[in-house]
């Protein structure tokens, strides 16, 4: 327990609010074939203007295979518009296609392509494909567990559509590397004995971009803990906020929340001939 | 800052930590998954922390809360389903309505007097009961499925999986398990990624339906050891091929020596084991079904070719 409550504390200290983290960035692994989920994320921020504004993004994921994934997800803010509307829709896609599981490890590769619609402006520098901007994105990401440890890494070219606009006497970027490294960690249970514990998460990510047709970057380092329940239901709360960086961007820092719930085996197999 | 760490960590340990409660195991008779359902969520009333009725062994585990429930109240409320606890008996008209398949063999009315009458001697009644369930459970037959010709059937199974440590990985296991039709319960281990099976009676057992699962699931199998009854001894040796309860099997590298009685058998076929085992096994036969997993014309068994093979060892 003493340790929780270092961790919290650690984590916490980092701001007050605490923020949700798996909105970030996807391992290597997929859904569970024929299985889905319902994502809600919500992103808080206060804007350099001194504007609280939010983002709200529901998602539903669904295991086509044990290897394809693909989701589709809506984003309603108030962050171009002074009311909260309807703003941006993604397609989201992921093939696994390197595994080696061993006793409690794995390494695990796979690819992903996104399509982002966004009715916004462009305004900022960055290239964010959840929400801000239109454009595609494509990547690979390299997954590796030991025991309670998970690391992550992922590489993505991102192509923004809509970016006409001037800002600091120059166009803004359209081409990017989109790089991540995370670190996940399982602190508690100590010791498995049912289904219905609730486990507790941490996870600490490096999210960085590289403008290529501008030589613009940042990189954020994003901490959040993670409950999850009944062993379907998680609940994300993370913070995220700039180490460095050139870019003109909404904010520099921000709060995420995160509730994500797995359905098993909702979608019917075919009947297969048993031998 | 710190109160709000503080209030965090309260509010996981009330998550984490529940209140002081009783245990106990009791007796309940019942057939099948349906039976399991049903019977764990008459015994959920308020007090009632968990409630998980084994089915091989025929105990429900309860955890309660003494001060607002007995276990008798909780065995009151099962028997009111149709089932009979250790106990009580449940009303024949209730379990005159009960599913086909959860008609179980009833508690010998012989064994015991209990009746709800009883209420007023619980301790007295469980002692008898205990000594008195054997009856039914030595003559319970459809704990396992049913025997072939030869009287060998197929009981349960191990399953060991790779490549997780959380739990909701593990969930995701044991939901595919349960979709499988033969299966009757799962017993999840979440600490050792493994699976304890039993199947159903009456039905086939399909050792790729449960690999498929694991792999399905997003998973690899490590071992799947299976549980076999062979009431009529069989001779094994190496490479040996036959039909056990409709399945094709190819004993691998395994001593002449004859097999009766429950036996742990392991099925060593590609994605049953790590691929680095697979392909150590390869390079000990010469029998090309085990790299197909399919009978060729190597195989010993005549006028079955192209059919299923499963490679095994003891």
């Amino acid at each position: 327990m003493r340790k929780l409550f270092f961790i919290a504390t650690l984590f916490l200290s980092y701001e007050i609010q605490a923020q949700e983290l798996y909105a970030s960035t996807e391992p290597a692994s997929t859904l569970p074939a024929r299985s889905m989920a319902l994502k809600y994320s919500g992103k808080f921020v206060k804007t350099h203007t001194g504007r609280f504004e939010t983002r709200h993004m529901p998602e539903v994921k669904v295991g086509l295979t044990k290897n394809l994934m693909v989701y589709g997800g809506a984003s309603f803010s108030d962050m171009f518009s002074s009311n909260m509307r309807w703003e941006s829709a993604q397609m989201y896609a992921q093939y696994r296609f390197f595994s080696q599981d061993e006793m409690q490890k794995h390494i695990r590769m796979a690819l992903f392509a996104k399509g982002a619609y966004s009715r916004n402006k462009r305004v900022y520098e960055d290239i964010n494909l959840s929400g801000d901007v239109a454009g595609l994105e494509a990547g690979i990401i390299l997954t590796q567990l030991w025991h309670k440890l998970a690391l992550s890494s992922t590489l993505g070219y991102a192509n923004a559509f809509n970016n006409n606009t001037i800002i600091n006497n120059m166009v803004t970027p359209s081409q990017a590397f989109n790089y991540s490294l995370s670190g996940g960690y399982l602190v508690l249970p100590k010791k498995y004995t049912s289904y219905k514990q609730t486990n507790l998460n941490v996870y600490a990510e490096f999210l960085g971009q590289q403008t290529i047709d501008r030589n613009r970057y940042f990189i954020d380092f994003a901490p959040a803990i993670q409950f999850i329940f009944h062993s379907h239901t998680k609940l994300n709360l993370g913070y995220r906020f700039e180490l460095g960086g050139n870019m003109e961007r909404m904010s520099n820092n921000l709060w995420l929340i995160g509730v994500d719930r797995t359905f098993l085996n909702v979608i019917k197999r075919k009947p297969k001939v048993v031998h | 800052m710190k109160y709000i760490a503080l209030l965090l960590s309260a509010l996981f340990i009330q998550f984490t930590i529940h209140a002081q409660n009783s245990e106990t195991t009791i007796k309940v008779w019942g057939n099948c998954g349906m039976c399991k359902k049903v019977i764990e969520q008459s015994a959920k009333a308020d007090g009632v922390v968990a409630a998980n009725w084994d089915m091989a062994k025929k105990e429900l585990a309860v955890v309660y809360d003494a001060s607002k429930i007995s276990s008798l109240k909780v065995q009151e409320q099962i028997a009111a389903a149709g089932y009979d606890t250790e106990d009580l008996y449940a009303p024949d008209s209730v379990y005159a309505q009960l599913h086909g398949c959860c008609k179980y063999d009833r508690k010998a009315k012989t064994t015991t007097d209990a009746t709800p009458a009883d209420k007023e001697a619980p301790a007295k009644s469980k002692q008898q009961n205990r000594s008195g369930a054997v009856a039914p459970a030595a003559t319970n037959t459809t704990l396992h499925p049913v025997a072939d010709a030869n009287g060998n059937v197929f009981t349960g199974a191990m399953i060991q999986a790779s490549g997780l440590t959380c739990a909701l990985c593990s969930n995701a296991i044991n939901d595919a398990l349960e979709q499988l039709g033969f299966i009757a319960s799962i017993e999840p281990d979440l600490n050792t990624s493994s699976f304890l099976v039993t199947f159903k009676p009456n039905t086939t057992v399909s050792f790729d339906a449960m690999k498929d699962a694991v792999i399905d699931a997003g998973f690899s199998v490590a071992s799947l050891k299976v549980s076999a009854n062979f009431d009529q001894p069989v001779k094994v040796e190496k490479d040996k091929h036959f039909t056990f309860h409709g399945l094709n099997l190819h004993f691998m590298n395994d001593e002449e020596r004859e097999l009766s009685g429950e036996q742990w058998i392991k099925v060593i076929d590609k994605n049953f084991i790590a691929t680095k085992d697979f392909k150590n096994f390869s390079k000990t036969t010469t029998f090309g079904c085990y790299e197909t997993g399919v009978m060729a014309d190597c195989c010993q068994i005549s006028g079955k070719k192209n059919q299923r093979i499963y490679h095994i060892t003891l």
